[in-house]
């Protein structure tokens, strides 16, 4: 393969609930080399937890300064947050940081990535049960922004089919998915009903095998258009 | 080379979950795949006898292919008579319990005790969840207790138990309990904390196969995983051989 791959949903950092091997920065590096896969849009998994995610966030920056790597910064509109000129795109969590989106003031001139999971929750920790994603809260919070180029990661199949949200999704050129948690399904289900130019790839590494949820995308039987477009055409528009 | 030694036929779904089956075979050159049928949560003695004769028929369409576990639910009267039947006169070589007892309720032991006497391997559902709670559904502590109260007993516990973290720690000093790698998450780290705890030996491929399409996500995790290629071969075929499969 001779394609430079973008992983648009990536992370580094340690997860409280599980140790995990692959987490550092110089791991998702060698991990993306061996599947020629030239960079990625990647964010803190501590952010996710800090009262102030700027403090991963800063982290995670200076690791990935002098590389091809986009920030992507953690928000909780819930706390304080700052608006970097460095970072590339915002990411939010509105299951484990417990809000409505469409409730909250969001204004961002980048990139919003929604987060519908990280884990699946039959494996959640008993502390710590975050609820299942609002998929109508998420589709009215698009629809209340037109401008925003959105990509949604870890939905399901079944929840991107959720009318309202499909309507968003295939109503605009700058509502975009990726792959990550499509365990059970086809990509060619999806390409079918929502395009290839909707769709990009992302391994949710180090939480997932990144060579499985790369070989649920290569495998598929799709065009190779189609193909490049998921790899990593779509990815160049969302963030050059 | 692979043995997958759990894919399923759904009640009312042969020939769906067969090509599913077959592809799979074809796509990594399955040496063989060992099926069960899954003919509901608290199946009746009518459904359960449906599932088995599927799995009987697709035994005998591909002798050399395909192998099968007698698929119980010790609820049913009939069913010690349903397994010595299907395992003594179609061939099947193993037992599957799923959802319909804990798999350490005395009222699965005549079972678990036949296929001790007679050297068949059990496969077992196990998963430790923290959400979904059904109250007839395994966890990787029953699995232990009856691996400590059976120690001839060849148990294959399914999914890790549900989760690594828990499923494998609870099962660790029970030699007689093999684990197989599917119907989770294809999570980062799975197979590298497994193999840390219990070695490469106990760990075997499987599916969890039908009409789903996970195997090449399974195997990406088994090839991504730091194994010499030794330990793969173990994981793909080599345990499944040292359980007689």
């Amino acid at each position: 393969m001779n394609i430079n791959i973008i992983d648009a949903n990536c992370l580094v950092g340690h997860w409280p609930f599980r140790k995990l091997y692959k987490n550092t920065f110089e791991k998702l590096l060698t991990t993306h080399k061996k599947n020629d896969i030239g960079y990625g849009f990647v964010s803190s998994i501590e952010s996710i937890f800090y009262n102030d995610p700027a403090e991963g966030d800063a982290d995670l920056l200076e690791l990935i300064k002098d590389t091809p790597y986009r920030m992507i910064a953690t928000i909780n509109p819930l706390l304080p947050y700052e608006r970097d000129p460095k970072y590339s795109g915002v990411k939010l969590f509105p299951t484990f940081h417990k809000y409505k989106l469409s409730e909250q003031n969001l204004n961002f001139n980048v990139p919003v990535f929604i987060s519908a999971r990280m884990n699946h929750e039959r494996e959640d920790y008993y502390i710590f049960t975050p609820p299942t994603i609002d998929v109508e809260d998420v589709a009215k919070f698009i629809f209340l922004h037109p401008e925003t180029t959105f990509v949604l990661l870890t939905f399901t199949e079944q929840e991107l089919n959720t009318p309202s949200l499909k309507n968003v999704i295939t109503g605009r050129d700058n509502v975009y998915f990726d792959i990550s948690w499509l365990r059970y399904t086809f990509v060619e289900n999806l390409v079918a009903t929502f395009g290839a130019e909707r769709m990009v790839y992302g391994s949710l590494h180090p939480m997932l095998c990144l060579e499985s949820t790369l070989t649920t995308l290569l495998k598929a039987d799709i065009s190779a258009e189609q193909l490049n477009s998921i790899l990593y055409k779509n990815a160049l528009k969302i963030i050059k | 080379m692979m043995i997958d030694m759990h894919t399923h036929l759904w009640l009312g779904r042969y020939e769906e979950c067969k090509k599913g089956i077959l592809k799979a075979c074809e796509v990594y050159s399955y040496i063989k795949a060992y099926v069960s049928s899954i003919p509901g949560t608290n199946s009746n003695e009518a459904q359960c006898t449906e599932g088995n004769d599927d799995t009987a028929k697709f035994i005998k369409e591909y002798p050399n292919l395909i192998g099968g576990y007698c698929y119980c639910n010790p609820r049913n009267e009939n069913s010690l008579s349903e397994l010595r039947h299907y395992i003594e006169d179609c061939g099947m070589v193993g037992m599957k319990l799923w959802v319909a007892s804990l798999c350490d309720d005395p009222i699965g032991f005549p079972l678990i005790e036949y296929c001790i006497d007679n050297k068949l391997p059990i496969l077992l559902h196990a998963f430790d969840q923290t959400v979904v709670k059904n109250v007839n559904e395994s966890r990787s502590i029953n699995v232990r207790n009856l691996a400590m109260r059976y120690p001839q007993a060849k148990i294959m516990m399914a999914h890790f138990g549900g989760n690594e973290r828990t499923g494998i720690k609870t099962i660790e000093d029970c030699p007689n309990v093999f684990v197989d790698i599917c119907g989770v998450l294809y999570r980062c780290d799975t197979i590298d904390y497994t193999v840390k705890k219990i070695g490469a030996g106990r760990l075997l491929y499987g599916t969890d196969l039908s009409t789903y399409t996970p195997m090449w996500q399974i195997k990406a995790m088994v090839e991504a995983a730091d194994l010499t290629d030794e330990e793969r071969d173990m994981i793909y075929y080599k345990n499944a051989q040292s359980l007689g499969l």
